[in-house]
This record gives C-alpha cells, sequence and structure tokens, in this order.
C-alpha cells in the first residue's frame, strides 16, 4: 500500500483553529482524526480511508482534562482506557465507568477517544454516547469563524448530522445524587443493545428522578422518555422495570444491520433493563 | 513529509502515504513481518505491537501519527535467539497451533504481567479480550502464563470439573 501513493495525506495541526483552518480551505475531502479506531477500520466496511487527514493528537487544548473538578471536563482527546481509570468513584459516574471499560476491546480503549465517540456518524453503538446522555453531558464546540459552542448532548446528536465542519473539544458534565448503571449485549466487536441508567429515589423508595438512555437499537444513541414518563414513580424493582420495557418497546424504531436484526435488539431490551436495575439495586444496598 | 520513529531501538523514517497503517509499514516496508495481519479492523490483535510501551492494534494506527513514538514489535520482545518468559512458556506447554495470534498475545501478555506480576486466571482472559485465537481455546495459553507466575494462584485455578453418573 505504501507505493505510488500521495505524500502529505495528513496534516498535524498544534491548534484549535489551525485544525478549522486546514478543514475549511480543504478542497478534498478532509476530515479529523483523533483515535483512528472508526476512519481505519473503513476499508473493512468498504469505505475508503479519506483522501486526506486532520491529525488532532498535537493540540493541547484536547488533552485537557479534569477528573476532580465538578462539573468533570474532559477534552475530546480522552480516550476511554484514560476515562475508565480515571474517574472518580461513585455510584453516579459508574455508567460512564462501566461504558469506558466494556467497550471494544483493551488494546481499541487506549487509542479509541471520547470525541470520536460522540462525533462517529453511522456508528449506532457508541458506548459512551447513552452513558453521557443519563448524566446531563454537554459538548464543547469550536466552530469556523472562531465561534465557540455548548450543547447538551442530545442536541448535538442532531447538530453532528448537519453538513459543515467543526471540532468537539470536549465534554462536561456535573457530579449528582443518583446511582447510574451501564449494561450492554456485545456481540463480536460491536453491542447490539446498550442500556445506560440514572436514577434517584424518593424517600419511599420509589424512582423520582429518571434518566435511560438506549444504544445500538435505533439509529442513534437517545434517552427513552416515554420508558422514563411510565416508570417515574414505580417503585425500581427490575423485574417490574424488565416487563415495563417489553410493554414499551413498540415505541422503539430498531435498526437492522449486519450484526444483528432489529427484531433480536427489541428482543434483548427488556433483560438489558432489568439487569441495569438489578445494578442499581445491588448499588443500594 | 517523512515520518521519523523507532522500531526496536533503531530509527526508521517512512516516506510515503501517512495514512498508511504501521502494520504494512512494518511488514511491508521493514521485512518486520513477525507482526500478523489478519482481520485489519483492530479485532483480533494479532497485529498488536508496543507503541510507547502500549499494547496497541497496528492496522489502527495510521504512520502519520507515529513521529517520535518508540514502536516494539514481537522482534524486539527479546535479543535475537533468545526468547522472554511469556515465549518461553508457550514453548514448555507446547501452547501455539496455527502461530497466527501468538506475536500479538506475547506483546499484550508480557506487558500485562509487568503489571500484574500475579494475576488471576480471569484477570488473564480479561487481558486477551482483544487477542482471538481460533485453534487453542485460550485455556493452555492461560496455563502457561500462571506457570511462570508467583504462586497465590492457587484459589483461582478452575475447578475440577464434576463427571456426572449416570
Ligand atoms: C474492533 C472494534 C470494536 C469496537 N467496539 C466498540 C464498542 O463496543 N463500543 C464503542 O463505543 N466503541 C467501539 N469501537 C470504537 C469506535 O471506533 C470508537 O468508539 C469511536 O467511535 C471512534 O473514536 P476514535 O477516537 O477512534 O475516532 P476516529 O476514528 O478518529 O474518528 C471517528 C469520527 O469522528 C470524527 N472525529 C473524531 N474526533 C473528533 C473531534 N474531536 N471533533 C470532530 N470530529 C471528530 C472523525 O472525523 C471521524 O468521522 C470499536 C472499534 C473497533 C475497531
Ligand atoms: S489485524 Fe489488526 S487487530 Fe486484527
Ligand atoms: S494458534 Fe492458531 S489462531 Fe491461535
Amino acid at each position: 500500500m505504501s507505493r505510488n501513493i500521495p505524500r502529505d495525506t495528513m496534516a498535524l495541526p498544534e491548534s484549535v483553529d489551525e485544525a478549522l483552518d486546514i478543514l475549511a480551505a480543504s478542497d478534498i475531502e478532509t476530515v479529523p482524526i483523533a483515535g483512528a479506531t472508526w476512519i481505519m477500520r473503513g476499508p473493512t466496511r468498504y469505505e475508503p480511508i479519506p483522501p486526506r487527514l486532520v491529525a488532532l493528537n498535537r493540540i493541547a487544548e484536547l488533552r485537557e482534562y479534569d477528573f476532580d473538578s465538578d462539573p468533570i471536563h474532559l477534552g475530546a482527546m480522552a480516550t476511554h482506557d484514560l476515562i475508565a481509570r480515571s474517574l472518580p468513584s461513585g455510584a453516579d459516574l459508574r455508567c460512564l465507568a462501566l461504558a469506558a471499560h466494556q467497550s471494544a476491546n483493551p488494546g481499541i480503549r487506549r487509542l479509541a477517544t471520547v470525541g470520536g465517540n460522540l462525533c462517529v456518524v453511522g456508528f449506532a453503538a457508541a458506548d459512551l454516547v447513552p452513558a453521557l446522555m443519563v448524566l446531563d453531558a454537554t459538548v464543547c464546540l469550536a466552530l469556523p469563524g472562531r465561534r465557540r459552542l455548548e450543547l447538551d448532548l442530545s442536541e448535538f446528536m442532531a447538530f453532528r448530522r448537519k453538513p459543515g465542519r467543526y471540532l468537539t473539544t470536549g465534554v462536561r458534565f456535573a457530579r449528582n445524587a443518583r446511582i447510574s448503571a451501564h449494561v450492554r449485549v456485545p456481540m463480536r466487536d460491536y453491542p447490539v443493545c446498550i442500556v445506560s441508567l440514572s436514577v434517584g429515589m424518593d424517600a419511599s423508595g420509589r424512582i423520582a428522578d429518571l434518566r435511560l438512555a438506549v444504544g445500538a437499537v435505533e439509529e442513534d444513541g437517545r434517552r427513552w422518555k416515554e420508558f422514563e414518563d411510565e416508570a417515574r414513580g414505580s417503585e425500581p424493582d427490575p423485574v417490574a422495570m424488565g416487563e415495563l420495557a417489553r410493554k414499551l418497546s413498540t415505541t422503539l424504531t430498531p435498526r437492522s444491520a449486519h450484526d444483528a436484526p432489529g427484531w433480536y435488539r427489541v428482543q434483548v431490551l427488556p433483560a438489558m433493563v432489568r439487569r441495569a436495575f438489578a445494578q442499581v439495586r445491588a448499588e443500594m444496598r | 513529509m517523512d515520518v521519523q520513529f523507532f522500531v526496536n531501538g533503531e530509527e526508521r523514517t517512512f516516506g510515503g502515504d501517512q495514512r498508511t497503517p504501521l502494520l504494512d509499514v512494518l511488514r511491508g516496508d521493514f521485512r518486520l513481518t513477525g507482526t500478523k495481519s489478519v482481520c485489519r479492523g483492530g479485532f483480533c490483535g494479532a497485529c498488536t505491537v508496543l507503541i510507547d510501551g502500549e499494547p496497541v492494534p497496528s492496522c489502527q494506527r495510521p504512520v502519520g501519527l507515529l513521529e517520535g513514538a518508540e514502536i516494539t514489535t514481537i522482534e524486539g520482545m527479546a535479543p535475537v535467539g533468545e526468547l522472554n518468559l511469556v515465549q518461553q512458556a508457550f514453548l514448555d506447554h507446547d501452547v501455539v497451533q496455527c502461530g497466527m495470534c501468538f506475536p500479538g498475545m506475547v506483546i499484550t501478555l508480557t506487558h500485562f504481567l509487568g503489571s500484574n506480576p500475579m494475576p488471576g486466571r480471569a484477570e488473564i482472559k480479561e487481558a486477551l479480550a482483544g487477542n482471538m485465537c481460533r485453534c487453542t481455546g485460550y485455556e493452555r495459553i492461560v496455563d502457561a502464563v500462571l506457570s511462570i507466575c508467583p504462586t497465590e494462584q492457587a484459589e483461582d485455578q478452575p475447578p475440577v470439573p464434576e463427571v456426572s453418573e449416570r
């Protein structure tokens, strides 16, 4: 592969603005790369590696992390491995710690970044997305013209589909008093169903404050509001919650792909919801 | 633009396409064919090398990202003509079958034992989550690794399977 092919196919900017300028000035398809675990895998999906890459690994701003602050700030280049090792322990953050620790495999976790996980359009099974959704994370963006913007993660999921050049610079999320969980059905390499849960109880032990996000089932991860609305005020009984998930599964639009048909993703979802609530219950004891 | 890095302690320069996976540079340009090319998708671990001391799949590393990096391939895991502890254990336990997965296995496990000198069976298996083996069924690999670990593994041995009486 290394013979008779173009050189200077990778730019190595040192700042966010420089990277955006390169992206804006390019007359050929030019894309940012972070951990490169999606981009380099392109040929196995019959997608060629884009002709020009803008490497983000030299940009110091994207490597700024503050795990001890509240809100916690993760620069876009934080790898899954770094997140799994560095997040403070705490039931509220357990969803993200598990998502980062269980995704992919150890070698990939050392490379794949949170920025890449959020920005890759067409990858429905990103583990960090539902975990960050139930943490009410916001996404920090840099736009052409030296503009900066911070979006709620759900808004960002719609934003990233619009054409235009931007960089994700990081994510931010506050600590909270809820208990969280993250469960998934792995299948070869990508999971086929993911549930992230974050739940707060009232004095009588009923669900008062609930966020539940589903990944890998639909085209994009999303908060399952239909479930949240019905479950609020109930006891967090894993079996009952699994049954509720079964009842409400018609509110989802499952996708079929080579790794699993849509019906299968929906079929395993109640068991995932049950397991997520069982994790929460175990944490409560 | 040329990319300069170190492979097994030797300075190397690559002047081709910076998007080229390190795997292809190692095998095609430097003739270090111990690193195996199997899935080319970050899934099987056969192409694992150490980059700045961390085991990662070389098929997922565009070489342009590696300016100044220190890369260790299976050829650099022990002096020529010698085996490292993990390699020797694999030989002693007659673990290797087709061998495609083993360069990656050796790199992953050598790194793992560096920070976990007394692992249990389950920990070894977890460390191997990114290294697929189609031949061995893993158990003998784990046995070989446990054989070179200091004790305290006894209680972590798998239970002897019960033979049901019919
Ligand atoms: C075998 C295998 C198994 C995997 N399994 C899982 C899994 O189970 N769960 C999981 O979550 N992930 C999994 N992944 C990893 C998946 O590729 C990553 O999670 C992630 O989506 C890519 O992160 P990256 O940094 O490698 O992104 P890259 O490949 O570098 O980039 C991905 C996309 O995001 C864009 N991008 C990257 N960073 C930015 C930024 N800062 N701003 C704007 N755009 C950006 C790029 O242009 C590109 O379009 C797996 C990968 C492999 C190879
Ligand atoms: S060839 Fe690189 S992980 Fe399989
Ligand atoms: S020995 Fe053949 S793949 Fe492992």
